[in-house]
């Protein structure tokens, strides 16, 4: 409904119906450079460093009389796996698990600036990087005394 | 610290080793190591600020930003330049 009424955003934050290119040819072939430099670097993990992605726990076979001591999110879940955890009710644990997700949802009503994008929000720009460094230090505490690996 | 013998590049030879030693003494380590104290406060206020910062900063942030560019205050020097854009009305949504 937002993106209907509003249609999408730019790193300007200004309108973006005054000056457009088709799809076709234009970004077609520009988005093929990225896929073979993707496909080049994917080809290269699988072919000759299959384990560089890996994880060593994962060539422990599975044993049902040893509980693993911890769960191990992947890196991108460290953060909503910290946000699980600093809530010592488990129900409401999950409750903020979720509501940190669907807090997004509510982005179009707390978001009271005229201005989109952040370009000219001088700010705005120093709220946002307060943001990112909270969530590298969540996903931080969501490694600790789960990783193997100190 | 055995720990640092314990790294990500294990060959198939040594899982066995692994199995039965090294991770069981890896895996008392690490449970007794949970929910250590400061961990659970600096991991209370990140997750409170996180949630802040979506309901207290994102709509105050919105507000003064908004607020500054109404004031537009001209400086004495730029006044001719700037004096127009006061009275200009402000740029809707």
């Amino acid at each position: 409904m937002t993106l209907h009424t509003h249609g999408s955003s730019n790193p300007l934050g200004l309108s973006s119906n005054s000056d457009k290119l088709p799809m076709a040819p234009y970004y077609l072939f520009k988005d093929l450079v990225t896929m073979w430099v993707f496909l080049a670097a994917i080809t290269g993990i699988v072919c000759y460093a299959p384990n560089l992605l890996g994880h060593s726990d994962n060539y422990i076979p599975a044993n049902p009389m040893s509980t693993p001591a911890s769960i191990v999110p992947e890196w991108y879940l460290l953060p909503y796996y910290a946000i699980l955890r600093a809530v010592p009710n488990k129900l409401l644990g999950v409750v903020a698990m979720l509501g940190s997700l669907l807090i997004l949802l509510a982005m179009p009503i707390l978001d009271t600036s005229r201005v989109r994008g952040g370009q000219f929000r001088p700010l705005w720009r120093v709220a946002f990087w307060f943001l990112a460094v909270d969530l590298v230090l969540l996903g931080w505490l969501g490694s600790q005394h789960s990783l193997p690996i100190f | 610290m055995y720990f640092n013998t314990y790294d990500y590049t294990v060959s198939v030879g040594h899982i066995d080793s692994l199995l039965c030693d090294e991770s069981h003494r890896l895996h008392r380590y690490k449970t007794s190591q949970h929910a250590e104290e400061p961990f659970i406060t600096i991991g209370a206020i990140a997750s409170i600020f996180y949630f802040g910062w979506y309901l207290v900063i994102v709509p105050v942030v919105g507000i003064v930003e908004n607020t500054l560019s109404d004031l537009d205050v001209p400086t004495a020097d730029a006044t001719a330049a700037t004096a127009p854009a006061t009275t200009a009305p402000s740029m809707q949504q």
